[in-house]
């Protein structure tokens, strides 16, 4: 054994060992020792953030943060339990023993009371800095206020405890009302606010009328939807049942579904302004075509039994335009054996439907659109007077803009804009054309139709308004009853589709009653009227003129926006949403190798936009 | 020969190992039971089975056990456990995002912990074995191959911080056995860079937010190669130039060279296997603040429960840190937290005293002790439970990396307690029959 190497290395190994285990030391020591004993909870507290406020179009708050404290005790922090529970019991109200007993039993953290008054909170802040109450804290917490109430209650949604949204704009707009904070040192972050389409007084005659027609045909649920026809703004977003955001746990889940998004269900009749007008303009059917109405609907098919579908009347001879009025099944289903399937569904699907609308609410409902191959023969005549199909009410809305705009679908938006805490605009929400979905004149056709569905002969008379030109059509369609999977006998959704004036329209109202038990449940008896009433008050409240000269502002005419063409130098251009043929003029640069992926608009590219062109440089195109 | 009396045991080693497994117990009841009193966990009663028998077995191994029986088994035991940790890689069950348990009846054993004492027996034997030609770089390699070959079978698991161990076990024991420094340096020299170019693109994205000046050369495969290539030019001249003019700075030259290169393809080989997480770890070592809900809470939380201490303590079960379940792992690798947290400064000083004093008795044993062997598997395990205390300890005090190693003795896990006891146990074995 050698020796010397052994013991000299060993010195050095026990070196470098103590020299270690001292380094560890030390920093246990001033961990523990010397560094300044930190509260412990304090590592666990979110920074204060305060949440942005909801508010309606002209302002008026819908949502707003409060701040109150919460008395809290550390107990071993507690020097001299007798006197702080006797200080505490003082101010808080509470009983001194109850207290006392708290302290001297439990240890650890507790809550002594959660949410006192300011007063309380500026009586505790003073004792504590006189250097009284030795472990007791407190602790702000933040709160969600909704002024309101129900009134707008879906559109809102609500916020847990920990100031979280849950649902409605509250969820999906978590970010924007709360943002991350920058910096965690400075402390308060302010959210940002977010203005609404609505219009809190016609948000407030629309409930009010909603809930008359809730209680007056006891029905299971109404909804109610206003929307400024040329800007695809809703004015007013009613539900019932609805619930107190504040109070949200107490109502039952049926009570906060936001159904005007979540609801699916058949249309009925009102279908028929769609399928009508995809019938026209796929120049299946004229203005001048016949049918012929025996009060039932045949059809042959080969191999088969002649089928039939009722009508509710025998109608006799009917035009399309007749078919509105009358709402006539069986010329709408002979209307529909003149185009074929394919065209029928891509024209539905140009409208929206089988589509979410895009509005910014979690849990929207696609509907169900089949596709032509999932059809069967009696497909095409029964989804043109509104069945085997089923929408929901934004998408119902969303499509007559089509209708109300010549042509041209809009996107519904119910946030205005969005606002931050310095008052800057950070998002604004415009008039943003989708795509048409059918001509000028055939829009502006319906609309006549749908005029005359409310003089005296038509189903939607009820919705007339003395000396306003307006275009309706009503629907009744039976539920489908989930216990037999069959149509039910006795349950009904009685709805009326409203746009107006019909020369220059403006508004566009959609009135869904469903399961109205209370006896009357025909959408033209009971849907209605109630668009009569509501849009005598819009006419009121906004001074529209019978003669149709307009008094809102809104921009003339709406084109579609077609992307610029590509222009690009030195950095890549952002290429999202643009067409395969649209981004032609990228393969004639020398410099870039462009692999496109699937067909139809881009939704992907890679390396992201304002990349720095380089020679043989590589971009990945998905399209979709 | 025969078997010595009870009394010939190092009695200090044996109380310190005692009572470290009983504040082990005790903490890890701690951790299992909320602040309203509700014992939400029944690991406290496996560590008190484990603790007995595994104190059964270390007594056995004292009186039943002559450690140079181990000597002749070293091959057996170590193919053995390679075995075990080739099935593993089969078998074995996810833990914590790694492949490193064997089930086994109700429990499971994890051949890695117990693979390192194998692996110390095979370099023990090795070493003494060639005692006078350990100053070749050929014995150095071939003991660094005994090593290797367990720590790239843990690194498939992966299990980056049991595979890490081996490391400074290979060292110490090289080191006492009087292999050339220069060989060790070597490996010390290549193993920093590896690790700095390992991290490196990652600390870029989350550190610093910019590139460091030329980091790309060492970093992006494109330009790597012509790195490598250009260093492996100068290391083939080097080595001419060695071999031509026999100048020394040449060998110097090589030397550094192939350091470089060595570290440079070693971390791109590294970065290919570390999982995400574990060079996460590494980057939120040096700043926890990176990521204070992910990564860098463990760190955060567990500075938070040792500061909180104090001089005595909140307390035994009073600590909020852990009653309140903040700590992740609060019963393996936290466990030294929550000692801290409830017992203040002056428990945690019990625990550094009582491993000191295992530390200190371990290094009489083995200057007392003239066999090779007995000296090299002492180092070893003396070395093993002193990385494993560094690393633990450090790593609750937020100076050291988060690597999931326990602290012997006293974290929760049979295998782990076992493979200390064992450790200590062939310590002590080593001890009474120095004087044959």
């Amino acid at each position: 054994m050698r020796e010397p190497i052994v013991s000299i290395r060993f010195k050095i190994f026990i070196a470098f060992t103590a020299f270690v285990v001292l380094i560890i030391f030390w920093q246990y020591v001033s961990l523990m020792l010397l560094t300044e004993k930190k509260e412990v909870n304090s590592t666990t507290m979110k920074p204060a953030i305060e949440r942005g406020p909801i508010l309606d179009r002209n302002g008026r708050v819908l949502a707003v943060q409060t701040l109150l404290y919460s008395v809290t005790a550390w107990v071993p922090g507690i020097d001299n339990p007798r006197e702080t529970a006797y200080l505490l019991s003082d101010i808080l109200d509470l009983q001194e023993e109850k207290l006392l007993f708290e302290f001297n039993t439990s240890r650890g953290f507790l809550y002594v009371k959660r949410k006192i008054s300011p007063t309380e909170s500026e009586k505790i802040k003073k004792l504590k800095d006189k250097g009284k109450l030795k472990g007791i804290s407190l602790e702000p917490e933040y709160g969600r206020n909704y002024p309101e109430r129900e009134l707008a209650s879906h559109i809102l949604g609500y916020v847990g405890t920990d100031n979280l949204g849950l649902s409605g704009l509250e969820y999906s707009f978590e970010e924007v009302l709360s943002p991350k904070p920058v910096d965690e040192n400075t402390g308060k972050t302010f959210g940002n606010q977010i203005f609404l389409t609505i219009d809190l007084n016609v948000q407030y005659f629309t409930r009010k009328l909603a809930e008359e027609l809730y209680t007056e045909h006891k029905a299971d649920s109404v909804m109610i939807l206003v929307m400024q026809a040329n800007s695809g703004e809703f004015l007013s977003y009613v539900s019932l049942p609805s619930f107190d955001p504040n109070t949200f746990l107490k109502y039952p889940e049926s009570a906060r579904i936001n159904r005007p998004v979540a609801f699916a269900y058949e249309p009925g009749s009102v279908f028929k302004v769609f399928s009508i007008s995809s019938f026209l303009e796929l120049g299946g059917i004229t203005l001048q075509d016949h049918f012929y109405c025996n009060g039932y609907y045949e059809m042959d098919v080969s191999g088969r039994e002649t089928e039939r579908i009722q009508c509710l009347g025998i109608h006799g001879d009917v035009t399309p335009q007749k078919i509105i009025q009358y709402s006539c099944n069986a010329g709408a289903a002979y209307a529909s054996e003149r185009v074929d399937s394919e065209s029928f569904y891509h024209l539905l699907q140009l409208f929206g439907f089988g589509n979410q609308t895009g509005l910014p609410f979690s849990g929207e409902s696609y509907g169900l659109l089949r596709s032509p191959q999932q059809w069967s023969f009696r497909s095409k005549p029964t989804i043109a007077m509104g069945q085997e199909i089923s929408v929901t009410a934004v998408q119902v809305v969303t499509a007559a803009t089509a209708l109300a705009n010549e042509g041209i679908l809009l996107k519904p938006h119910i946030v205005k804009k969005i606002v931050s805490s310095e008052g800057k605009i950070l998002k604004e929400n415009v008039v943003e054309p989708v795509r048409r979905v059918i001509s000028e004149r055939v829009a502006n056709e319906m609309l006549l139709m749908m005029e005359t569905a409310t003089e005296p002969a038509g189903t939607a008379t009820r919705a007339a308004i003395e000396g306003m030109r307006i275009s309706a059509k009503t629907g009744t369609a039976q539920m489908i009853d989930y216990t037999t999977g069959k149509y039910s006998k006795d349950s009904y959704i009685a709805s009326c589709l409203a746009i107006f004036p019909t020369d220059d329209p403006e508004i566009i109202v959609y009135v869904v009653i469903v399961n109205p038990k209370a006896g009357e449940y025909f959408g033209g008896r009971i849907a209605a009227p109630a668009v009569k009433k509501l849009g005598e008050e819009l006419i009121r409240y906004y001074g529209i003129p019978e003669d149709g000269s307009r008094v809102i502002e809104h921009p003339g005419r709406i084109s579609i926006k077609t992307p610029d063409p590509i222009t690009f130098k030195d950095h890549l251009p952002d290429l999202r949403g643009y067409s395969k043929r649209q981004i032609l003029p990228l393969f004639q640069n020398q410099d870039l190798d462009v692999v496109i992926k699937g067909e139809g608009h881009v939704v992907n590219q890679s390396p992201p936009p304002g990349t720095l062109i380089k020679k043989g440089m590589r971009v990945i195109l998905e399209l979709q | 020969m025969k078997s010595p009396s009870f009394f010939e045991i190092d009695i200090w080693i044996l109380l310190s190992t005692i009572s470290l497994v009983v504040i082990g117990i005790l903490f890890i009841y701690s951790s299992g039971i909320t602040s309203q009193r509700i014992v939400v966990s029944d690991e406290y009663i496996k560590q008190i089975i484990w603790g007995s028998v595994g104190l059964i077995v270390l007594i056995c191994i004292v009186f039943l056990l002559d450690y140079s029986r181990l000597q002749d088994w070293a091959e057996y035991i170590y193919i053995f456990f390679i075995f075990l940790l080739l099935i593993t890689l089969f078998i074995g069950k996810v833990v914590h995002g790694a492949k490193s348990w064997i089930p086994f009846f109700v429990f499971g054993i994890q051949p890695s912990e117990f693979a390192k004492i194998s692996t110390i027996l095979l370099l023990a034997k090795h070493l003494a074995r060639n005692e006078e030609r350990v100053q070749r770089i050929t014995e150095f390699l071939k003991g660094l191959g005994i090593v290797l070959f367990p720590v790239f079978l843990i690194l498939m698991q992966p299990d980056l911080g049991t595979a890490l161990v081996y490391i400074p076990i290979f060292l110490i024991m090289t080191y006492v056995a009087g292999c050339k420094k220069r060989h060790i340096l070597f490996f010390l020299l290549t193993g920093i860079p590896l690790i700095i170019l390992s991290v490196l693109p990652a600390w870029e994205n989350y550190m610093n937010g910019k590139k460091i000046p030329f980091s790309s050369i060492f970093i992006e495969t494109d330009l790597v190669k012509y790195t490598i290539s250009a260093l492996v030019l100068i290391l083939a001249l080097a080595l001419l130039g060695y071999y031509v003019f026999k100048k020394k700075y040449y060998y110097w030259i090589v030397y550094s060279v192939s350091i470089l290169v060595f570290s440079i393809t070693g971390s791109m080989g590294a970065r290919f296997l570390l999982k995400e997480y574990q060079i996460m770890r590494l980057i939120v070592f040096l700043n926890p603040g990176v990521d204070p809900r992910g990564a860098g809470w463990n760190i955060i939380q567990s500075i938070t429960a040792v500061g909180s201490g104090g001089l005595f303590g909140k307390g035994f079960l009073q600590g909020t840190q852990s009653q309140y379940r903040f700590l992740p792992q609060q019963s393996t690798d936290f466990i030294f937290s929550i000692i801290a947290e409830e017992w203040g400064f002056i428990g945690g000083m019990l625990v550094f005293t009582l491993f000191l004093i295992i530390m200190l008795r371990g290094l009489a044993i083995i200057l007392s002790t003239k066999d090779p062997f007995a000296i090299y598997t002492g180092a070893g395990i003396i070395g093993m439970i002193f990385f494993h205390f560094i690393v633990n300890i450090g790593m609750t005090m937020g100076i050291m990396p988060i690597t999931g190693i326990p602290l012997f003795f006293l974290s929760y896990g049979g295998s782990s307690l076992w493979t200390a006891l064992i450790g200590i146990g062939i310590l002590l074995n080593i001890n009474m029959r120095k004087y044959r």
